[in-house]
């Protein structure tokens, strides 16, 4: 394309539309000169000056034609056009304003569904990493082929190390770890998220640093020696204020001093989308962040704390790098499969793993995983919604179009082309959409924040950057341009070939039997896709029903919890064992407290543990896992969380370091291996915990989800053993739960003023935040289809009303003959009736096929869930007759006299 | 169509641009004289179509190849006269050969051929 060319014109264009009358005013002077001179020449060879001057004109032609081919040359006709059509649109639209509101706020509630959902699926599934090369970069996994993949860190340090020395396939690979950490030093002790990664981890992603430096190999060598910190752009902002003198400060991580050595580059939040860590360190200080006894965390090689990435070397493909990977893999992880030890993750498939290759483009994210086919679903949900409301809307203009069909054939008959009439009937069109567009940002920047509010908040806070950018202006301009030609074409088109004569006497048109017209076939479209979106509606909804239905084994209500780690801020031992045991014995004295309690992971939250069993006596069948569930809690724990003690006894102080180590399993774990005998003083052993006496036996109660039935599970009591891991402390309260945590961050804060605490949450909201993405699908389809259902039934009521309007006079003939007001009602009601029915025939198999699409998402219950169907059906139907009732009724109220002398 | 193709046919349809180009060679015109000058210099052979030239010089203005002055024209009355641009002088020049390999092609093509006559 020749740009300086294409400038040229448009300046040329430009100028003359501003200087047009002094261009008209030069062309006029110049034909006027060509005439005269000819005349003169003429005049010269001898012609009277009438003879010249007709010898001039002959040869010159038309001149008049010759004048409009010349200003078409200046490009600006179809400019001025668009600016004539711009200009009447406007007019248009302001003499309507009701017209105007309805069509536009449609359009908008529409158009900002779309742009907000757009947005986060952008940012979740379509934004690609802000790194060099994202499209290199892959994530490590393992896992079971044919299974969807585990854990997000699924490698031990041995592992890691050996993969990466005998990596082939890839030009660097690197390890990380995200864990909470408390940092002090500069200002207020705070929780801050932070990131273990290896030394390559910036050099491999090409992230560059905005001051000072990053890590280099250098910085990630030795085992506690490497006291650096890299802190996030945003991080620097928010924290530090972009204090340029943050390089070289120091800044203790829970309680160990750390060096910051540079700020990371601007926009760059991290691998996994949706986890900002705000501070980085090297791997190899997580023993002095997170201080283990035993063997240093590099040498264990049952503890898979990393996750890995990598950056495919250039012309290798993820088939032959996960090849080559997973011979490595299966040599460096021999010695684990010889002999499982230590918390194993997950299920128990753990021998037939194989390294998994996945490009990490758009970022290495359970969030993306997890709400991926929710965010589609919902996406495809907005997009009929929208296509509801075109229809709706082209309806609207189509009933417009009929009321200026006098206007339209005066222009017609005048002369008007045809194309001048649609390009203008479009522009109107076009014009409104843009009205709704802009409106509909306005709302998309509200959903956008409320969706953001459906994100799951656990352990490692969700943060997703969304502001309005280029790709979503862009998404709303396409979306708004479509939309503008999908619901104008059909009514330009429809309105500018009306029947002149008529329209010109100012007769209403009689149609014949006009019963197929445009608008009854748009209002059957809008009744079968609304059907759809209801169908889906029922479904989520009914799902989310069933999963509050669901017996989880607790009483949920009045329990509070509070997460807290003291190991992190360096308690040893001891200091822990007296700090929890004097904080729990403060809490349960507070008044409005029933009882407190600690537990490892609090249920339904996502935590869990899992743990090898061996029942003496038990023969496993083979191949069978011996695994079941496992969680540490302290006495008072069952009573707490409102779950029924069967037999035996809770944890209580007779429990000590020094008793024999007891247990206390679920009624599932005892049934499956002890039968109809009595579980009580029964042995078993946990992996590292040999010879448990199981001293109680519990209710059933869900552990890892409100979807997954209770598992067998174990308890074992805090209190016996010494152990550094993070506790939650529980209370429940005789009255409101919400209302105790004040009182019990005081305490906390009066043992210790700089221990943070986190995930403060009652255990009721704990729960409904594990459904967050059944909410999230039930409250937004439920929203969509009630605006489907209400724009249906607008549509239907417009269709209806207009046919009444046009047979006022066939009804008071009707009437006067002996028709009664109950005859011309059904008259009415069973046209709509029958358009409702057809809209239902055909949406019912669209509605059959379309929530296949959300089989994996529902629970309880399968996609073609007869009673939802029918549920959805009838409210249709109902609100259908409801629709066409009220152009029924007046259309029984006709006088008969009236319509009769009407003409 | 490929580009040489566009090209050609190009070169056929815009031959009255092509003549109103050539007569602007030799300095400022306006459109009175270039019709005469086309006409004189082709021998009477070719006639502009009045109807067509001022379009057409509208069209050669939009494209920066001609610009206009205002001026006056040998009688005193106010005209617009118009010169060639350099982009116009390039074009000119391109045309030209172009022109000159055209036609040499169609008279080759329309010379009889001896060897098989």
């Amino acid at each position: 394309m020749d740009w300086a060319r294409l400038w040229h014109e448009l300046v040329f264009v430009l100028r003359r539309l501003a200087g047009r009358r002094r261009a008209e005013h030069d062309l006029d002077e110049e034909i006027r000169a060509h005439l005269e001179l000819e005349t003169r020449e003429n005049v010269e060879r001898g012609m009277s000056p009438e003879e010249a001057r007709d010898a001039a004109l002959r040869a010159f032609g038309n001149v008049t034609l010759t004048k409009e081919e010349s200003r078409a040359m200046w490009g600006t006709r179809s400019l001025e056009m668009l600016w004539q059509d711009v200009r009447y649109g406007l007019r248009m639209i302001a003499r309507n304003p009701g017209f105007t509101a309805v069509v536009v706020l449609t359009l908008a509630l529409g158009i900002g569904a779309n742009t907000a959902l757009f947005s986060l699926l952008d940012a979740i599934l379509l934004r690609t990493l802000p790194v060099k090369q994202p499209e290199q970069l892959v994530v490590v996994g393992a896992s079971v082929p044919g299974q969807p993949g585990r854990g997000s860190s699924p490698f031990s340090y041995p592992v890691f190390r050996e993969l990466r020395e005998k990596n082939s396939a890839f030009s660097g690979m690197f390890a990380r770890s995200v864990t909470p950490m408390s940092m002090s030093g500069v200002g207020q002790t705070e929780r801050v998220l932070g990131e273990l990664v290896s030394g390559n981890f910036f050099s491999v992603l090409g992230v560059n640093p905005h001051l000072g430096r990053v890590f280099a190999e250098a910085d990630d060598q030795t085992p506690g020696t490497h006291p650096v910190a890299v802190i996030s752009y945003n991080f620097w902002q928010r924290r530090f204020g972009a204090d340029p003198g943050i390089v070289g400060q120091t800044m203790s991580l829970n309680g160990y001093p750390f060096t910051v050595i540079g700020v990371a580059g601007q926009g760059f939040q991290g691998v996994e989308i949706g986890t900002a860590p705000d501070v980085r360190i090297p791997l190899m200080m997580d023993g002095q962040v997170r201080p283990v006894s035993g063997p240093p965390i590099f040498e264990r090689r049952g503890n898979m704390w990393l996750g890995v990435m990598a950056r495919l070397k250039p012309g290798i493909s993820l088939a032959q790098a996960q090849a080559a990977t997973d011979t490595a893999f299966q040599v460096a992880r021999e010695p684990d499969v010889r002999r499982i030890k230590g918390d194993t993750p997950d299920d128990g498939s753990f021998k037939s793993l194989h390294i998994q290759l996945d490009s990490a483009k758009t970022g290495a994210s359970s969030l993306s995983r997890q709400f991926s086919q929710p965010l589609i679903t919902l996406m495809c949900l907005v997009g009929i919604v929208l296509l509801i409301a075109c229809l709706n809307v082209a309806n609207l203009l189509l009933a417009r179009a009929s009321t200026r069909q006098k206007e339209i054939a005066v222009r017609l008959a005048l002369g008007a082309g045809r194309f001048r009439l649609v390009r203008q009937l479009l522009t109107e069109g076009l014009l409104l959409s843009a009205l709704g567009g802009a409106l509909g940002l306005l709302f998309a920047r509200w959903g956008t924040g409320a969706l953001l509010s459906f994100l799951p908040q656990g352990r490692i806070p969700t943060v997703l950057e969304i502001k309005p950018d280029l790709r979503m202006l862009g998404f709303t301009l396409g979306v708004t341009l479509l939309t503008g030609l999908l619901f104008g074409l059909a009514p330009a088109l429809q309105a500018t070939r009306p029947n002149l004569v008529p329209a010109l006497k100012n007769e209403t048109v009689v149609v014949g039997n006009r019963r197929w017209e445009l608008r009854r076939l748009l209002v059957i479209l809008q009744v079968a896709l609304s059907l759809v979106l209801l169908v889906g509606a029922g479904l989520f909804m009914r799902s989310l029903q069933n999963l509050k239905a669901v017996d989880d084994g607790y009483n949920p209500d009045q329990v509070v919890t509070l997460a807290l780690d003291p190991a992190q801020s360096g308690y040893k031992l001891d200091q822990l064992r007296s700090f929890y045991a004097l904080l729990s014995e403060r809490v349960a004295a507070l008044p409005g407290v029933k009882s407190a309690t600690y537990t490892r992971n609090v249920p339904i939250s996502g935590a869990y543990s899992r743990i090898g069993i061996e029942v003496p006596g038990y023969q496993p069948r083979p191949g069978e896992e011996m695994a079941v569930l496992f969680n540490q809690v302290d006495s008072q724990f069952f009573a707490t969380f409102g779950t029924p003690l069967l037999r035996g006894r809770e944890f209580n102080a007779q429990d000590t370091p020094e008793s024999p180590k007891v247990v206390i399993v679920n009624d599932r774990l005892a049934r499956y291996f002890f039968g109809a005998e009595n579980p009580l003083g029964q042995r078993i052993t946990l992996e590292n915990y040999q010879d448990l006496e199981i001293v109680g036996v519990v209710a059933d109660a869900k552990y890892r989800n409100l979807k997954e039935a209770a598992p067998q599970t174990a308890y074992i009591p805090f209190a016996q053993y010494g152990t550094l891991t993070q506790r939650t402390l529980c209370a429940r309260a005789t009255g409101d739960a919400s209302a105790l945590v004040t009182a019990i961050r005081r305490e906390v804060r009066s043992l210790d003023p700089n221990l943070p605490t986190f995930n403060i949450k009652t255990f009721a909201d704990q729960i409904n935040e594990s459904v967050s993405r059944e909410r999230l699908m039930a409250l937004l389809s439920s929203f969509v289809g009630l605006f489907a259902l209400l724009l249906a039934s607008l549509g239907l009521y417009g269709v209806m009303a207009y046919a009444v309007a046009r047979r006022t006079r066939e009804i008071g003939i009707r009437m006067a003959l002996g028709a009664r007001a109950g005859n011309v009602q059904w008259l009415v009601l069973r046209e709509t009736l029958l358009l409702v029915l057809i809209g239902v025939t055909i949406g019912l198999p669209v509605a059959s096929v379309a929530t296949q699409l959300t089989e994996g998402l529902l629970f309880g219950l399968t996609a073609n869930d007869p009673l939802t169907i029918a549920l959805a059906t009838s409210m249709m139907i109902a609100i259908a007759a409801l629709a066409g009732y009220l152009p029924a009724r007046r259309a029984s109220r006709v006088d008969p006299m009236a319509a009769l002398r009407s003409e | 169509m490929t580009r040489g193709q566009r090209d050609q046919l190009d070169l056929l349809r815009g031959t009255p641009d092509r003549f109103i180009l050539r007569s602007l060679h030799f300095g400022l015109r306006h459109g009175h004289s270039m019709a005469h000058t086309i006409r004189l210099t082709s021998g009477d052979a070719l006639r502009v179509d009045l109807g067509s030239l001022y379009p057409s010089l509208r069209r050669l203005e939009r494209r920066g190849w001609v610009a206009a002055d205002r001026g006056t024209s040998e009688h005193n009355r106010r005209a617009r006269s118009y010169r060639l641009t350099r982009a116009g002088k390039r074009r000119l020049t391109a045309e030209s050969s172009k022109w000159g390999l055209l036609t040499e092609a169609i008279a080759r093509v329309m010379r009889p051929r001896e060897e098989e006559g």
